[in-house]
């Protein structure tokens, strides 16, 4: 998609009207680009006129429920200090302790193959474990990252578990110095959520801590030392 | 290059404008640094928006309920995050209303047939423009607005936004390119800014 498409998408962007992946594309597009951001807000604000023309009280009871709901529902901290904190998320480090541990083990014995994961034993790999866990879960969903990039990028998702494995085959080698990282997308931007500093291989089996507060996840190429914006394209993405 | 951009008439926001904004983002503010109080004012003022918008885009009545309590639970969950910058808080709210409905229709996409052209069409009536909003001054403001684009545009931006739809299923729907669609939806969305304002 070259730059010019990804412009004319901000209306189906506002409208909510592009599949997920395009979605996924436009927002680690728009937020650095003046004219998308620019477009998006003045297509909301009329969206949101057209909505309120067509306003409709909801049920009495409603109030009430949403009401006590509120009362066990924790708050994020105020925009300024959380843009901060966003950059170094505390279970971005968590993360990373996982992978030390990941490496050390060879983790051979789930494989992306096809459409679906073979899973072997749970040989007490963290990577193996995590998966052989993701998997028996309700909830998990496989995400196939799409774009560019050469190779296959897949993340195996659980927001029970908050836990997600990546598995990544055949990946380009990143470069000497540069490693993939891996950013979850939400309406504020990319936030680096992973530096998959292994693939020097071209494969990558790595478990993420994750939370539930991002809609798209996407990969980078980065300086081996993790960036905390992406500066290289997207390659890959996907919705999760 | 972005012509229409720079010749459009786009006129200042005038201080009445939009009444009540600035008390919205009152509201909000407070709602942001816990205060109930200004939370349940705020749910006052949204929720017939809120409600109308996921009603449209669900149309199930008890999911719609579900989903507008949703969307008010994360309303309070991310009020500090509002960024005045990107838009007025009716905006916010209704655009994270509007993402949170999709959302859930398109993961329930197996509990009905969103394909069924007849049931999609029903969501609108673009030969009748006129019975597209309930009457209010600002739906007549409104009203006036979707009079200027073509039908077209009108029925590809309906579709979307009331009916759920990606603009690749709008096309499937429409038998249309999906070019055409998304230049439709483009024109439509600039020309509808344009007519309302844009700013608010």
């Amino acid at each position: 998609m070259n730059d010019s498409d990804i412009h004319h998408l901000a209306a189906a962007y506002a409208l909510d009207a592009l599949d997920l992946d395009e979605r996924a594309h436009f927002e680690a597009h728009y937020h650095d680009c003046e004219i998308c951001v620019t477009d998006v807000i003045d297509f909301r604000a009329a969206l949101a006129e057209l909505a309120n023309a067509h306003h409709e009280a909801p049920p009495a009871g409603l109030r009430a429920d949403v009401m006590a709901k509120i009362v066990e529902t924790r708050q994020l901290s105020p925009r300024v200090a959380a843009r901060q904190s966003t950059r170094t998320r505390p279970w971005s480090g968590r993360g990373r302790q996982f992978a030390m541990i990941s490496t050390a083990v060879a983790a051979s014995t789930v494989l992306a193959v096809g459409g679906g994961f073979v899973v072997g034993r749970s040989d007490g790999n963290p990577y193996n474990v995590a998966a052989a866990d993701l998997l028996a879960r309700d909830d998990t969903r496989v995400v196939d990252l799409k774009g560019e990039g050469e190779g296959r990028f897949r993340v195996t998702w659980s927001p029970s578990a908050n836990k997600a494995v990546v598995t990544a085959d055949q990946l380009a080698d990143p470069g000497d110095g540069q490693a993939y990282e891996l950013w979850l997308i939400d309406e504020t931007g990319p936030h680096p959520l992973q530096l998959l500093d292994d693939a020097s291989d071209g494969d990558i089996r790595r478990v993420i801590d994750i939370g539930d507060d991002g809609s798209q996840l996407g990969v980078t190429v980065e300086q081996d030392e993790g960036s905390p914006t992406p500066t290289g394209p997207i390659l890959f993405a996907g919705a999760i | 290059m972005n012509v229409l951009r720079q010749l459009r008439n786009r006129p200042e926001p005038a201080a009445d404008a939009a009444p009540g904004t600035d008390h919205l983002a009152f509201l909000l503010q407070r709602a942001g640094r816990g205060s109930q109080e200004s939370f349940a004012e705020l749910y006052d003022h949204l929720s017939p928006m809120v409600f109308g918008i996921v009603r449209r885009v669900v149309r199930d009545p008890s999911m719609s309920e579900e989903v507008t309590q949703e969307v008010f639970v994360e309303l309070w969950r991310i009020a500090g995050r509002h960024d005045a910058a990107r838009g007025s808080v009716t905006s916010w709210a209704a655009t994270i209303a509007h993402r949170r409905a999709i959302d859930r229709v398109r993961s329930e996409q197996s509990a009905r047939d969103r394909n069924d052209r007849d049931e999609a069409k029903r969501v609108i009536e673009p030969d009748e423009p006129a019975t597209l909003v309930e009457s209010s001054l600002d739906a007549a403001r409104v009203r006036r607005a979707l009079g200027r684009l073509t039908a077209a545009q009108r029925e590809a931006i309906e579709l979307a936004y009331f009916g759920g739809h990606t603009y690749r299923e709008v096309a499937v729907l429409l038998g249309v390119a999906e070019g055409t669609i998304k230049t439709r939806i483009r024109d439509g969305m600039i020309r509808l800014r344009d007519e309302l304002g844009g700013s608010r």
